[in-house]
């Protein structure tokens, strides 16, 4: 990826997950199938977890949609990011999204527009396979986003 | 911090935070209240060395930097000299200039998060401020431009190994022979955009750490302050190197005990002991035997150890520090800040050097070779402390038998000693305030350890504390996660 390049970019869906724990990677596998249709201003990036470091990466973009599996709840949940009340990160190798907005606003003093969607998982094994159930919410995820881009 | 106190008498903080992995503090209680003892347990396991036999050696430099997200270039590194060790190779002028590169960038890149990300909270927040804001949200919202600075400090450190492998963490790339791929002219000037920046907010961390000495010198000379031996990796010289160089041992008065001591001999003089409460070993120096031969790794030992430093920047800051005991070493663990940010600025200068190296984008990165002994080892300065691969194969390469000595744990004696010597210091009876449990915290912090290094454990780092009184009893458990 070059770094430059992003900045011309509209849009950028990140897609969350280890892809070596089954539906874990259901974020990257949505992110895969994002990116394979070459939509015009769409950015696509692939991570295991979010560092505070990336924040000032993604500002450079319009709209940011993280895509992450989920253990429970809804088979897909895709809401817009509201800024709350400040919360600490558990550790230095995780930060919420609802973090990542606040510090956002409080660091570099800039609103970003940015959205989750969560998408249910069943099987979190060691393995490479998305289960059945995963795919079938993938799938509408990526519906879901590639509509919200127009 | 949760805390819960049962009818007996006995404190658990859990769990420590701002520290890399998992673990619990317990404090005993004699029948006055008063403090006799406290542990720090480590209770992760994950067994790396274990799985890893099987794997032919090659795969090593690509495995082990799983290990670790914050550590994973030193794990590499190592894991590569030791294979080259079986090979019998070197690697290429380049192929070792550009892994000097990414492992100064780890060393920038860990050291920044540890001080402002982890640490500097308790300084510029206070002791006693609101655990939920003690942090980098904390400084966040108290002092933006100081949490931006520290934010971009480490980004610069990513952006080195990013720029060379691809990846910021666990990177991959460094393999026996050199490097797989080659710094190019764009990504070399690119680099050199960050130097002046990095030094100025390098340069900013050190005032602020100094000016907080200042203002409490009776609490930093005192925090944790008691004598250890000291190791540390040194040039020629004994100057101060962090990716290649021969071990050297110092006493508590600063005595060399051992200098220029080819790494791959170290079992000669380190030895390990399991202990019954933690999946964290003691290891110790083996001439002087257990107890009398816990020693200290990482930049209070490093700085402790050396005799100079390579680049100017630094080496005026080394003489500051040296001056504070008259050249004899420091004891002190809060120092562990001040000179960690001392190895942050020589490595910035260092980085730069080896950016003008001309030589630097040559594609002449690897050498070749192939399995031609039955035993490497191979070790590096990491963020930590020292850290060793130690590799055994069969006549076909497959790993037999694989030995990782990590800097926290070769820290983990004097991090029992610096959670009782604070404990003592600061808690009195069972209900001790949330401050003094955060100083206590502190302690461990300052060795910035990472105990999913030392166990190879996987998780966040949650910490319990317990204290116990005189029969044994816990008569209080704090939690924080």
């Amino acid at each position: 990826m070059s770094l430059n390049e992003d900045k011309l970019k509209n849009f950028l869906v990140i897609g969350i997950g280890n892809p070596l724990r089954c539906d874990d990677g259901v974020g990257p596998y949505v992110a895969d199938c994002i990116e394979a249709k070459s939509l015009s201003g769409v950015k696509v990036w692939i991570t295991q977890q979010l560092f505070i470091e990336d924040i000032e990466r993604m500002l450079e973009f319009k709209r940011i949609i993280l895509v992450d599996a989920s253990t429970g709840g809804l088979p897909i949940d895709f809401h817009l990011v509201e800024k709350t009340q400040l919360q600490a990160p558990s550790s230095s190798h995780h930060l919420s999204a609802e973090t990542f907005v606040n510090l956002a606003s409080s660091i570099y003093q800039k609103d970003v527009s940015l959205s989750l969607c969560s998408i249910r998982g069943s099987c979190f094994d060691v393995g490479d396979k998305i289960s059945p159930e995963a795919q079938k919410n993938a799938q509408k995820a990526v519906h879901l986003i590639c509509d919200s881009f127009r | 911090m949760d805390s819960q106190v049962n009818k007996e008498n006995t404190i658990l903080i859990s769990p420590v935070t701002r520290i890399e992995g998992h673990a619990k503090i317990t404090i005993d209680l004699g029948p006055d209240g008063k403090v006799i003892n406290a542990k720090f347990h480590v209770n992760e396991f994950r067994g790396f060395e274990k799985f890893c036999e099987g794997r032919y050696f090659t795969e090593m430099p690509s495995i082990t930097p799983r290990i670790c997200g914050i550590c994973p270039v030193s794990h590499s590194v190592s894991s590569a000299k030791a294979c080259e060790m079986i090979m019998g190779i070197k690697p290429t002028y380049t192929g070792d200039l550009v892994r000097r590169l990414i492992h100064l960038g780890q060393m920038i890149s860990s050291h920044a998060l540890s001080f402002f990300h982890l640490s500097s909270p308790d300084f510029i927040l206070g002791w006693e401020s609101d655990p939920s804001l003690r942090n980098i949200i904390g400084i966040a919202q108290k002092s933006p431009e100081l949490a931006l600075k520290g934010i971009r400090l480490r980004k610069f450190g990513q952006e080195i190994s990013e720029r060379i492998t691809g990846k910021k963490i666990h990177i991959m790339g460094i393999v026996p022979g050199g490097m797989g791929s080659a710094l190019t002219e764009e990504n070399r000037k690119a680099l050199l955009g960050w130097i002046q920046e990095a030094t100025e907010t390098t340069q900013i961390g050190i005032d602020l750490i100094k000016k907080y000495h200042d203002q409490n010198k009776e609490m930093v000379n005192t925090f944790a302050a008691f004598p250890t031996l000291y190791l540390g990796t040194v040039g020629p010289q004994g100057e101060l190197e962090l990716y290649d160089g021969k071990l050297r041992f110092i006493d508590e008065n600063g005595k060399v005990l051992q200098d220029q001591i080819d790494p791959k001999n170290y079992l000669n003089y380190i030895a390990e002991r399991s202990i019954d409460w933690s999946y964290l070993k003691y290891p110790y120096y083996k001439p002087y035997g257990y107890g009398k031969g816990f020693y200290r790794v990482g930049p209070l030992a490093r700085l402790n150890v050396a005799s100079k430093m390579k680049t100017p920047k630094a080496q005026k800051e080394f003489l500051n520090f040296k001056a504070m005991n008259n050249g004899k070493p420091v004891h002190g663990t809060f120092f562990y800040h001040y000179t960690r940010l001392i190895e942050m600025l020589g490595s910035i200068e260092e980085a730069e050097r080896i950016l003008k190296d001309p030589k630097i984008t040559s594609t002449d990165v690897c050498s070749a070779g192939k399995h031609n002994c039955n035993e490497g080892i191979g070790s590096s300065e990491a963020p930590r402390g020292t850290l060793f691969h130690h590799y055994n194969t069969d006549n076909s390469g497959k790993l037999t038998g694989v030995n990782l000595l990590i800097a926290t744990g070769q820290n983990n004696p004097a991090m029992n000693q610096s959670v009782l010597e604070v404990a003592k210091q600061y808690i009195q009876g069972k209900t001790p305030k949330e401050g003094a449990l955060n100083r206590v915290e502190a302690a461990i912090r300052c060795y910035d350890p990472c105990l999913s290094c030392s166990t190879h454990a996987i998780g966040s780092m949650p910490m319990i504390i317990e204290i116990k009184d005189h029969t044994g009893e816990i008569v209080n458990v704090l939690k924080r996660g």
